[in-house]
């Protein structure tokens, strides 16, 4: 079974202890950090801006549009029209949301 | 790893480190870079290289980070690494280098007023330092694994890629060796001490 050092005072373990464990240099720890940091660490999110913005150029298109048939159009011919128009504009200002909000940045550990 | 079982700072640290945040990454370095150094430099013998041992076995363990089977702690996967990086190294260097005369021992914290007790801290550091400098690498890494670095029999087993008996074996012989060389430098001293 795993045997832990016991806890029973040993001066071998104490003598040990009081020397304590050999430091590397801190400008090599310092070195080792920033390398391992700029290696791993995840890259921020680069915005998807341009199609962010097309993204929003067509979602005030189709909510004008869906604005204009529901002054515009009788009730009757409306009524066919705005269910889809609401629907198109929902989808794709959710699927903006997402983007902009839900995407994680992706880490590089443990891919090479 | 037990679904009961709270995760622990580690499980944290590699999970945020996993997502790539940088101070997890820093804190894992910081957390294990003197254990591994010091067992790197009881196989090399040799500051520079150690410090490159180190270098190469972070950079490795990140990388494979994927491949680590969360049963093991991470330390103990990490100083495998470590230790046969510096394995690797020291076949590498062919011939051993020999040891310097006065291995490097850490400056002693001066922790009162009492002049001579520093002194005699100092004194112990050094004859320590130059008693772990004549056992055998590999003794000198059992005792600095389960005394300094408190890894149990089975994480030095799974380290140093041995069975538990010859480690156990290895502790015990290493322990004697320690306290002869003790006693050889300093033969009046070395009741106080021990």
């Amino acid at each position: 079974m795993s045997q832990r050092p016991s806890s029973a005072p040993d001066p071998l373990k104490a003598l040990l202890q009081a020397q304590g464990l050999q430091q590397p240099s801190a400008t090599f720890t310092a070195a080792l950090t920033r390398q391992v940091v700029a290696r791993y660490a995840a890259a921020p999110i680069a915005p998807y801006s341009a199609g962010t913005w097309l993204g929003k150029a067509i979602l005030l298109v189709l909510g004008s549009f869906l604005g204009l048939v529901m002054y515009l159009l009788p009730l009757a011919k409306g009524g066919v029209l705005a269910p889809s128009l609401t629907a198109a504009v929902l989808g794709l200002g959710g699927m903006l949301w997402v983007f902009e909000h839900a995407r994680r940045p992706q880490s590089k550990l443990g891919t090479s | 790893m037990d679904f009961f079982q709270p995760p622990s700072a580690d499980d944290l640290l590699l999970r945020q480190a996993g997502q790539g945040q940088p101070q997890a990454l820093a804190q894992l370095v910081q957390r294990y870079q003197a254990l591994a150094y010091t067992v790197a430099l009881r196989v090399v013998s040799n500051a520079e290289d150690a410090e490159e041992v180190v270098q190469d076995a972070f950079l490795k363990a990140f990388a494979a980070l994927g491949q680590f089977q969360r049963a093991a702690k991470f330390s103990t996967w990490l100083y495998r690494i470590v230790y046969n990086t510096a394995l690797t190294k020291k076949r590498a260097q062919g011939r051993p280098r020999e040891l310097p005369l006065t291995p490097a021992t850490p400056e002693p914290a001066v922790t009162s007023g009492d002049g001579w007790a520093a002194v005699r801290q100092a004194d112990q550091q050094k004859y320590l330092a130059l008693a772990l400098a004549r056992l055998p690498a590999d003794d000198a890494l059992v005792l600095t694994l389960h005394y300094l670095g408190e890894q149990s029999i089975a994480e030095i087993c799974a380290i140093l890629g041995k069975k538990t008996s010859a480690v156990k074996m290895q502790l015990l012989r290493s322990r004697q060796q320690l306290e002869a060389a003790l006693l050889q430098l300093l033969p009046t001293e070395h009741q106080h001490l021990l």
